[in-house]
């Protein structure tokens, strides 16, 4: 698309925006697949009307407070990136974007108040633990409090699991086919610790030594995707030190871990050469653990005998648009005896988890976590499976009134064989 | 407009009545992005009643509108109007009833044409009128443009494909034309309000024929060492007597795109790529194939190869579906025609369109529906490079010229829109214009309904092939 | 002019303009034996008969609107094409004019369409006299009005049709007609519904009133024994096989086989209507044929015109009048009336040529 974005406007860390906005073609393909189209049906709420409202705004012609419900409204699941024919990485113009524009916000003392909450919670499974805990006893009112913490509380799990200590180091079983070192996340770590704790045991099993490293940190990608860069470098930079370079892979389980991490070029692209270098060689190595598994050759559990199980398959966004991941999950799901894997409506459309987007924006993230749930529970499964924590706690959260509830599980957790 | 705009205002609450700059802004382009302009408002009515009740008021004060489904019109069919609002039509997105007996499916003008194939597949239905951004595009906007898509030559295009239509006039009115059957009693109504443009009101709901999904495809792949060797090969095939559901051509440029797009698995080192479908009774099919494999092998074709499942079927369509906007990965910018030949001309037309582009520095992907002898020329371009714009424009404008020179159109299927108004003069005599122009005044006097559009006039802007039109230079419209 | 009758046969275009500017009221005759109304010129086109262009690789022919059909449609056989839309009601002098006027497909359309579908350009002249040219002669084109498609069953009332462009097809290798008998109509129009829905692609699908089901297969030789065993299967009965195709097709949809004393009607109508219809015109309705895959009802019947039309106006149905001893044309509802007034006075503003919908309702 033609544009008249003056070539000084720019910091280096933000010139990354013209290419995605010069590849759009404004086709409209994006449109369909968009969560906010799909729901409220204008323009402004399409990628391709962002980029539009985007170029414009670094044009000079709208002043960026006057599109900012629009910026804010995109749940960032890149569902428009999968279906571009023209190639626009729509993410590597929202996340710089929403940096951009964040140092000339004004934001309500509730909205910082909620941001800050956010930021300061979540990465942290301390506190994290601690503000599950504060947040139950705010449940029962919920509704009551301002819409930016309403949702928070709403969401806020009612009983969280028993802790789990990860030792540093767990040495394959058998013959030693690789090393990685395992990110365990910081919601996840909080929210459901039997995910890495699967993680390590399919790893070890398949001949992969595992490193825990004790000083990891959360991965930044929450800040990052909501224009925190500053405070997503300082996470990320943590962990540059935190993890061993002597390794295969950096494995995660977490999609939205995953995508971020795999981002990181582009966070320190205005940063300077060693940081450069060294985010590019952290980046590199990032690998989700069904791409992972998948390609060093996935052996199956071995199971006495074989229950058939119909598993429906529920593409996390950061997963399949982000990391464009869809084949292996299901090629190491079908690997399984008895497994049949099934496909909802709409695979594409996202579940309005998308990082912190449920507790931001509860009524849009509320439409599309019932879609998303009637759409899984129409393919008539047994158990539903996904490679994220945050679709997890999404779709658990809209399934709480069915009558039979569906269990939900992380793909490693049936690759585990447990279940 | 103020009184105009405080009426509209009663109708609509804030949060379906679009009039700030944030708001308008992205509604200023349709697929044709070299135009752009602004509307005074943008409505997002939910029924028929308030589409109804917006025409009546665009009626009583002479308020030019335009009705919008997902602004995919490479024509600029659906830019807005100078002083005029856009009638968004998104949020009437239902498909109303579903009669598999009758094959028929009763829609609103929102819904996605994609949508109701996808909607009538349990009933082994679906919809065949498939342009290219199907995925996207909506049913008002196929019924407006008469869109086309690649399988035309055996199954016609939209209007072949529309049974009944309630439509709301520009006054305000509302008829009923045509029925529940194929056949009509009286002029084919329909026919003629199918392809006017959106000049005609505003389809509030339409009766869409549906066909079986055929028992069986066949689809081929068969790559050239020249486009003009592909297109000899369009006329073996049609020679043989076999009617095959599509016949495609893409060249080098756009295979190139498409690939990088989908991997859709064409042979990439080909410099043109045919592919043909079969479809129909499994018999039937399996027989005609024989015989299409038989024309096939006369031709020179370097390779050939035959989809072996729906799932490689589907990608194939795929990226010939995606060819336009992958394109986008080739070059900055683009301009795509849409010109007809007649089919034995085919071969010197594309001799003619890269000379052409040779002679203007340009470089012309070319993908088309080689059945109907439909080009897409897709004229690449660099807008930041100052002339570019006014070269590529200049160069479509040869094309379209060469394209009646053969004895074709200037439009197959994406109609005339703000873009080749101006071509008009150059395919119909004064007379024939008047003749249109008089039936449009019967049925909107004021010339609200989507003025600007198809017939030449002097009330709106249209594409202009040397240097700015006098309404760009006036300020009145700009291009991005 | 007075009445005294007259044929006119202009042989040229200005000529045939000159006639429409000059007369209050035109109206074209394929033949002088059909009523005519009084202070009328009348008009034959039997001067235009040429093909203007016919390339067979292009799948389009273009000719002058009083060609003769069947002399169109040899030599479109020459070349091994054919009309997909099977030209109903053909005799020596039907016209392509005629044809279009009327619109009239056949049992055949059922495959690809009806003439509608396969009427690419036109040219007439209008109320005033000019000359107009739309559409074009390629097979795909979305330029300008489609006034090819309005001008197909406008009986004239908009215009003189003069020269049209049709797409065609290549002529099927070979044909089998196939008659399926069921116990009752119900059990004949259930079968009929199925095989629409079916992925059969059927040349022709007829039912009859008494319950057959008249099947017409078209396509490679090689493949049509197969395929008939395969609606065998569905159908669950076998087929009685017809040695000779054509006059079977013929004989009960040629227009005179009919007696003129009744009145021959198409009514366009969906496959499930079907069944009302046939219920409810069945007492003053001898002979009944739905065709066209069962969009298409022919009905002959001897009731007063009224009371058809009210029948048919409690069947929201309409119905054109194919012939039959009365002036009007449609009878039965008239949804597109308010529509097709404001097409007419834009291209008949003096009403020149006949009216399709009467000004007030019929005395007869």
């Amino acid at each position: 698309m033609l544009h008249k974005i003056p070539d000084t406007a720019l910091a280096p860390e933000y010139a990354g925006m013209i290419k995605p906005i010069e590849a759009c073609v404004h086709c409209g393909f994006c449109l369909p697949t968009c969560p906010t189209y799909s729901t409220m049906g204008d323009e402004m709420n399409s990628p391709r009307g962002r980029i539009f409202l985007i170029k414009e705004t670094l044009e000079g012609r709208i002043n960026s407070s006057d599109i900012e419900p629009f910026i804010d409204n995109c749940l960032g699941c890149l569902a428009c990136v999968t279906s571009c024919p023209s190639g626009v990485e729509y993410g590597e113009l929202i996340t710089p974007y929403r940096d951009w524009a964040e140092s000339k916000r004004k934001r309500s003392t509730t909205e910082k108040l909620q941001r800050f909450a956010l930021l300061k919670t979540i990465p942290y499974p301390a506190r994290f633990r601690a503000a599950s805990r504060i947040a139950r006893i705010f449940k029962p009112i919920a509704r009551y409090l301002p819409k930016e913490f309403g949702a928070m509380m709403e969401l806020a799990p009612t009983e969280l699991p028993p802790k789990i200590d990860f030792k540093g180091h767990y040495p394959a079983l058998g013959q030693q086919r690789g090393r990685v070192a395992l990110l365990i996340g910081c919601a996840q770590q909080t929210l459901a610790p039997r995910i890495n704790a699967a993680a390590i045991r399919v790893l070890t099993r398949n001949g992969i030594e595992v490193v825990v490293p004790k000083s990891q940190g959360c991965c930044g990608s929450l800040a990052m995707h909501i224009g925190e860069s500053q405070e997503a470098r300082q996470a990320a930079r943590k962990n540059f030190d935190a993890f061993p370079t002597d390794i295969d892979a950096v494995i995660t389980t977490a999609a939205g871990c995953g995508s971020g991490m795999k981002e990181y070029t582009h966070l320190f692209s205005g940063q300077d050469e060693d940081q450069r270098t060294q985010a590019n060689a952290f980046s590199s190595k990032v690998m989700d653990i069904c791409e992972y598994l998948d390609n060093v050759g996935f052996i199956p559990p071995k199971k006495n005998e074989s229950t058939a199980i119909k598993v429906a398959y529920h593409d996390a966004c950061h997963l399949a648009h982000a990391q464009k991941i869809r084949s292996a999950p299901r090629k190491l799901l079908t690997s399984i005896p008895g497994i049949e894997v099934l496909e909802p409506d709409e695979w594409e459309i996202c579940c309005g988890s998308a990082g912190s987007y449920n507790i931001e924006h509860p009524d849009t993230a509320k439409i599309l976590g019932q879609r998303k749930v009637s759409n899984l529970y129409a393919t008539g499964a047994d158990l539903i499976a996904t490679g994220n924590i945050g679709c997890l706690a999404q779709i658990e959260f809209h399934s709480k009134d069915k009558k039979a509830p569906i269990p939900l599980v992380h793909t490693i957790e049936l690759l585990d064989g447990e279940i | 407009m103020t009184p105009f705009l405080e009426k509209l205002r009663q109708l609509y609450p804030s949060d379906r009545l679009y009039e700030d700059e944030a708001r308008l802004t992205p509604y200023v382009s349709d697929g044709l992005t070299v135009f752009r302009q602004k509307p005074v408002a943008v409505v997002m009515p939910l029924d028929s009643d308030e589409i109804v009740a917006t025409l009546k008021l665009c009626h009583e004060f002479s308020v030019p509108f335009v009705a919008r489904g997902s602004g995919t019109s490479l024509s600029g069919g659906s830019l807005p109007i100078d002083e005029g609002i856009v009638i968004s039509l998104n949020r009437l997105n239902q498909i109303l009833s579903i009669d598999p007996d009758n094959r028929t499916a009763r829609v609103q003008p929102g819904v996605i044409n994609a949508h109701v194939s996808s909607a009538v597949v349990q009933h082994g239905l679906y919809f065949a009128p498939d342009p290219s951004s199907q995925s996207v595009c909506t049913i008002g906007g196929n019924l407006a443009f008469n869109s086309g898509g690649a399988h035309c030559l055996k199954y016609g295009m939209t209007s072949n494909h529309v049974l009944g239509l309630k439509v709301a006039l520009p006054d305000g009115e509302i008829v009923h034309l045509g029925n529940d059957s194929l056949e009509n009693v009286g002029p084919d109504c329909v026919g003629l309000f199918v392809g006017s443009e959106g000049l005609f009101g505003i389809a509030l709901e339409i009766q869409l024929r549906l066909l079986p999904i055929p028992e069986s495809f066949r689809t081929i792949l068969a790559s050239y060492e020249s486009l003009e060797a592909a297109g000899e090969a369009v006329g073996t095939v049609v020679a043989s007597g076999i009617l095959p559901g599509a016949m495609e051509i893409m060249d080098k440029l756009a295979i190139e795109a498409a690939e990088a797009a989908v991997n859709a698995g064409y042979p990439r080192n080909a410099e043109a790529l045919l592919i043909i479908e079969l479809d129909g009774e499994a018999a039937a099919v399996e027989a005609e194939f024989t015989a299409l494999s038989t024309a096939i092998e006369q031709t020179q074709a370097k390779e050939i190869r035959i989809a072996q499942d729906n799932e490689e079927r589907l990608l194939i369509w795929k990226g010939r579906k995606s060819a336009f906007s992958a394109v986008g990965r080739l070059s900055p910018d683009y301009l795509v025609q849409d010109g007809v030949v007649p089919r034995s001309k085919l071969g010197e037309a594309l001799k003619e369109i890269s000379r052409l582009g040779s002679e203007a520095n340009l470089h012309v992907a070319n993908v088309f529906h080689a059945g109907d002898g439909n080009l897409h020329p897709l004229i690449l371009f660099d807008g930041k490079e100052s002339g570019a714009l006014e070269r590529a424009e200049n160069l479509a404008g040869k094309i379209l010229r060469l394209c009646l020179k053969l004895g074709g159109s200037i439009t197959g299927e994406h109609g005339v829109g703000v873009e080749k108004k101006s071509f008009m003069p150059e395919m119909f005599s004064e007379n024939d214009l008047e003749a249109f122009k008089r039936i449009r005044q019967a049925i909107d006097p004021r010339e609200i309904s989507n003025r600007g559009k198809m017939l030449p006039g002097n009330e709106a802007p249209a594409l202009s092939h040397s240097g700015p039109h006098p309404l760009e230079q006036a300020g009145l419209i700009s291009r991005m | 002019m007075g009445n005294d009758f007259k044929l006119h046969v202009p042989d040229t275009i200005s000529v045939l303009k000159s006639l429409v500017r000059d007369s209050p009221s035109v109206s074209i005759k394929a033949r002088d034996d059909s009523p005519s109304p009084p202070n009328t010129t009348a008009i034959t086109l039997a001067a235009f008969q040429k093909i203007v262009e016919y390339q067979p690789e292009e799948y389009t022919i273009t000719v002058e609107a009083g060609a003769k059909v069947s002399d169109v449609i040899s030599i479109l056989a020459e070349q091994g094409q054919y009309f997909p839309f099977d030209p109903l009601f053909i005799d020596k002098d039907s016209t392509i004019g005629g044809i279009i006027a009327n619109g009239y497909s056949g049992p055949g359309a059922n495959r690809y369409g009806i003439l509608r579908d396969f009427i690419i350009g036109l040219s007439f002249i209008d109320g005033q006299g000019n000359h107009i040219k739309t559409g074009g002669k390629v097979v795909k084109n979305a330029a300008g009005f489609d006034i090819p498609k309005l001008m197909v069953g406008s009986r004239g009332s908009l215009g003189i049709i003069t020269e049209s462009t049709f797409k065609v097809f290549p002529l099927p290798q070979a044909y089998k007609t196939i008659l399926f008998r069921f116990d009752s109509f119900e059990k004949g129009h259930t079968a009929l519904l199925a095989l629409g829905r079916s992925q059969f692609t059927l040349d022709a699908l007829d039912l009859d009133s008494k319950g057959t089901l008249i099947i017409r297969l078209s396509g490679q030789a090689a493949s049509i024994d197969t395929r008939i065993q395969a609606l065998e299967t569905m159908l669950g009965s076998t087929h009685d096989p017809l040695s000779r195709d054509k006059p079977f097709w013929q004989v009960p949809l040629n227009l005179q086989s009919y007696p003129k004393t009744g009145l021959l009607l198409k009514i366009p109508n969906s496959p499930t209507a079907i069944a009302e219809i046939d219920a409810k015109l069945a007492p003053n309705c001898p002979h009944r044929r739905y065709s066209i895959g069962g969009f298409v009802s022919w009905i002959y019947s001897e009731s007063e015109v009224n009371d058809l039309s009210q029948s048919l106006k409690e069947l929201d149905l309409s119905a054109q009048i194919a012939s039959g001893d009365t002036l009007e044309q449609v009878i039965g509802t008239d949804h597109p009336k308010a529509f097709y007034n404001r097409i007419k006075q834009a291209l008949d503003p003096q009403q020149k040529f006949i009216a399709l919908y009467p000004k007030t309702p019929s005395s007869t």
